[in-house]
């Protein structure tokens, strides 16, 4: 196993990346050298110096600290969406494709309503409700991109059922719940974990773009998202305040970007047609 | 096309290879064969053993990173290996065209088939008008045998049945007048009373526009009923040939031998049917031996260990078994 | 034809039924009685009484939604509780303009992606083909608004030959209206470019495998028409439908590319509004956003029927 994980090289990069990120997630309060939210550390709205790394904003707070701690909520964010798209997904993908007909259409028809609607528009009708913050924020996204799981799903349940060892597990008189969880749904479990992987970038930058938008995280907590709307008041003066909380947010999503076409590369290998 | 009596296209040595870093696959190897006029030539083998990348030699078309190594293609007195790209070009489907297999994924279909045909003409025959290309497709679609021609030009593919797809192919493989059409496995995805009506055609365009064919095939049966000589293929080599009656009654080659008795209808009702056991020669790792000793019941360490030559036994007969060039091997089918 | 285009309209505005419905609840999920919640920072009396008026909210539920629907419908949205107008004064102006700023975005994402994913495809296994492919993944794995952020940084101000924000009418002054669109729309048009640019890219080298095209070489069509006659028009099909899937995301898009150029279309107004809590505002930009979305979807299938035959006959 480890071996094929070696190999696949996409696979490997990402996931020294995504080892790194949550590094700094968890390890943040050792690797900050100052409190995100701690004031005039240093000058107001000084460039990147060997002091402050990336810089300093208008209140003094140092840049880098605040990048380091944004990831925090990054790891928040996309861990508790995509636990909740999971959660809420799976039984409702299992339940449309295993027993189809009826039930799939009325189902796949409410879902559908929810994956074509603009998450922007989600999160801010969830903050129109509910207010502002990283909660709602959280809440949106999820609504937004647990249709995803239920397609991967009710699709691997549609095609699973047809087998025969299905067949045979009604025959034996199964109950259906356990046929739905101990049978086939361990066969969506490769396409899930790629999906998984692609609601974590997403989840990544909804949460960024919420924030942005002051729908998210309330400052002085600070989210990348914050972090750009607050640099983007200075971008005349401060041109260092935009770079980096980006740089962060575009390895964060490609980190998982690489793990999941890795996964998908090492779950459906494809042999190279030498005849065309 | 100009068409001298005699030969249409000889194949001299022939190798296409891939390579691969350090490694090669050698698809078609050192195959020699020739196709006259008003001939219908076989090719028969297993899947992989080569024969449609042979039609692609032939036709140009290698996909990358295949090349057509070494040899000498000769189609009506031209080679066409040292051709240049354009006058390639030019020579396919004017001179040489191809039927594919699946008639079903070999018409495009997001388009017509009055712009299939179209496109064929357009490719070749720019000066044509709208007036003489539109008679030159009905032509095509009434002499392949579609019936009321004007009113299908203008559907498409998914609206026809499979050997009515088929034949639009064929049509557009004769538009231009080739002197050489290559069918490969052109009945493959059809049922049996089509199959039938698609060789009937085959061979009536033969007799009318006195074409060549070779058909390429996995179906031994049905290239020995409908082909007058025959190539039998293994692993990229060429491993028997000669007229396809002789070869019925007296295989030489074991492997043909093989293929013959698996075949149902020519052993009906006795005993189990022979399977030949082993699996097909990898095409990357090539020993240097007999490619089909591995599989062969009457291989033995010589055979492991030499490699085979193409020899004639006969006159018009060749095959590729020492065994069988010394007179050590006497097979017949089972009858 | 005619009869699938108005298939697609009824699919359409049952949809839109089914989205009203949405909308309207939104408020009443609110906790608390909603008119309060409305007014709760501003309690001026008139409006409180126009506000009861309009939601009917002493009459069954079932009755409020249609009462609500048929005002809607008839052009009378509400009155916003911040400006002190009639809300479709607010708006109607500004639905030009972000339909203006969306059409623009997706006219200029295809002229950019179509022909980069065609010669991506074609030349496949170059440098070529590594370079589009790589900075199409990095545009599509960087939030759209930090594109928008760059662009002005570098645009308008370090080299400071384009605005920053503003408006003009195309109708008054054409020049410095494109000079104001070119950032919004580069921005909206970069992460649909770069996602319709992989797509187009992936489904050439699928198609360019197939056996038709495989079978028109053989007869000795030309390398460039089998490409751009032969197999793009079977590559596009898929595309048309991704940018019908993603008309959703898009539109999300343009609201966060509004609010980085401050341009002032609908989906400024909606933020605004709703950090002033300016209700009626916001549901009413909502169910714009709704209609604009389920026509974007129609034309989408339209222009897919017309791509797909089969679909056709």
């Amino acid at each position: 196993m480890m071996k094929t994980v070696v190999k696949n090289k996409k696979l490997f990069i990402g996931l020294i990346m995504l080892l790194v990120f949550v590094c700094l997630g968890v390890f943040a309060p050792k690797i900050a050298p100052y409190p995100p939210d701690k004031t005039y550390v240093g000058p107001s709205l000084n460039p990147p110096t060997k002091a402050f790394w990336f810089g300093t904003d208008r209140l003094g707070r140092d840049q880098f600290s605040r990048v380091i701690f944004g990831t925090r909520v990054s790891l928040i964010a996309a861990i508790s969406v995509t636990l909740i798209c999971i959660v809420v997904g799976i039984p409702i993908g299992l339940f449309s494709g295993y027993y189809g007909k009826a039930i799939d259409i009325a189902l796949m028809r409410i879902v559908d309503v929810f994956f074509t609607f603009p998450w922007v528009l989600m999160g801010l009708l969830v903050v129109v409700i509910r207010g502002q913050g990283l909660n709602s924020v959280i809440i949106a996204l999820s609504l937004s991109y647990f249709p995803q799981i239920v397609r991967v799903v009710r699709g691997a349940a549609m095609s699973t059922k047809e087998q025969d060892f299905v067949a045979a597990a009604k025959l034996t008189g199964e109950s259906d719940f356990t046929i739905l969880f101990k049978y086939i749904l361990p066969n969506c479990f490769a396409p899930l974990i790629v999906q998984t992987t692609i609601i974590m970038s997403f989840s990544i930058l909804g949460e960024a773009a919420l924030s942005y938008l002051g729908y998210g995280t309330r400052p002085p907590m600070s989210s990348w998202g914050i972090l750009l709307q607050q640099a983007t008041n200075y971008l005349w003066v401060a041109k260092h305040l935009v770079i980096f909380p980006g740089i962060f947010i575009l390895f964060a999503v490609l980190t998982f970007n690489f793990t999941g076409d890795g996964l998908r590369d090492m779950f459906d290998p494809r042999y190279k047609r030498i005849y065309g | 096309m100009d068409r001298n009596d005699g030969r249409i296209l000889d194949l001299k040595d022939v190798t296409t290879r891939f390579r691969f870093g350090e490694r090669q696959l050698i698809a078609v190897n050192n195959v020699s064969m020739h196709v006259d006029r008003k001939e219908i030539v076989g090719i028969v083998g297993e899947s992989g053993c080569g024969k449609s990348m042979t039609a692609f030699s032939i036709l140009g078309i290698v996909p990358h990173p295949g090349e057509t190594a070494a040899g000498q293609i000769i189609f009506q007195g031209k080679s066409l290996l040292g051709m240049s790209r354009k006058d390639l070009r030019k020579l396919r489907g004017a001179g040489i065209s191809l039927i594919y297999q699946d008639p079903l994924s070999s018409l495009n279909p997001s388009f017509t088939v009055y712009w299939h045909l179209n496109e064929v003409l357009r490719a070749h025959r720019p000066d044509l008008s709208k007036k003489d290309k539109n008679h030159l497709v009905l032509d095509a679609l009434k002499r392949v045998g579609i019936p009321n021609p004007e009113d299908k030009i203008n559907q498409y593919p998914h609206q026809f049945s499979g050997g009515m797809r088929q034949r639009v192919v064929i049509a557009m493989a004769l538009i231009l007048n080739p002197s050489l059409i290559i069918a490969d496995e052109p009945t493959t995805a059809l049922d049996v009373t089509t199959q039938k009506e698609i060789f009937n055609l085959i061979e009536k365009l033969k007799e009318d526009l006195s074409l060549s064919f070779i058909v390429i095939s996995h179906d031994l049966y049905l290239i020995g009923e409908r082909c007058d000589r025959i190539y039998v293929m293994y692993s990229g080599q060429i491993v028997e040939s000669g007229n396809s009656v002789d070869i019925f009654e007296r295989p030489f080659h074991p492997y043909t031998v093989g293929l013959l008795n698996s075949i149902p209808k020519l052993a009906p009702g006795i005993g189990e049917l022979e399977t030949i056991e082993g699996d097909v020669q990898n095409l990357m790792d090539l020993p240097k031996a007999c490619f089909f000793s591995t599989r062969c019941k009457f291989s033995d360490e010589v055979c492991k260990s030499t490699i085979q030559s193409l020899e004639e036994i006969e006159k018009g007969r060749m095959a590729r078994c020492w065994k069988v060039k010394n007179r050590q091997i006497q097979q017949t089918v089972r009858s | 034809m005619g009869k699938y285009i108005l298939k697609r309209l009824g699919y359409g505005l049952i949809t839109l039924a089914a989205i009203s419905v949405i909308i309207f609840s939104v408020i009443h999920l609110l906790p608390g009685d909603p008119i309060q919640i409305m007014f709760g920072k501003n309690p001026v009396p008139e409006l409180i009484e126009i506000a009861r008026k309009y939601y009917g909210l002493d009459k069954p539920i079932y009755v409020q939604y249609f009462s609500w629907l048929s005002k809607v419908v008839h052009g009378n949205l509400g009155y916003s509780i911040v400006n002190n107008l009639p809300v479709l004064e607010l708006v109607v102006p500004r639905i030009g303009r972000t339909i203006m700023l969306t059409m623009s975005g997706i006219v200029l994402s295809l002229i950019i992606a179509l022909p980069t994913g065609l010669v991506a495809a074609a030349k496949h296994n170059t440098w070529t083909d590594l370079s589009i492919s790589s900075v199409s993944l990095v545009l599509i794995s960087i939030p759209e608004f930090w594109i928008g952020i760059v662009f002005m940084m570098i645009f308008a101000v370090w080299l400071a030959v384009l605005p920053t924000s503003g408006y003009y009418s195309p109708f008054a002054d054409l020049g410095n209206f494109v000079k104001i669109m070119i950032l919004p729309a580069a921005t909206v048009a970069s992460v649909q470019a770069a996602q319709t640019t992989r797509m187009t890219r992936a489904n050439m080298l699928e198609v360019l495998k197939l056996d038709y095209i495989t079978l028109m070489k053989a007869m000795g069509i030309r390398n460039v028409r089998l490409q751009l006659v032969h197999a793009f028009r079977n590559a596009l099909i898929p595309v048309i439908t991704l940018i019908g899937m993603q008309a959703g995301a898009l539109l999300g898009g343009v609201v966060i590319v509004e609010k980085v150029f401050t341009y002032p279309g609908l989906g400024l107004l909606m933020i605004k509004s709703l950090q002033e809590r300016d209700y009626p505002v916001v549901q009413a930009c909502i169910m714009i956003y709704a209609v604009l979305f389920v026509l974007i979807n129609i034309a989408v299938d339209i222009v897919y029927s017309i791509v797909n035959p089969k679909i056709r006959y």
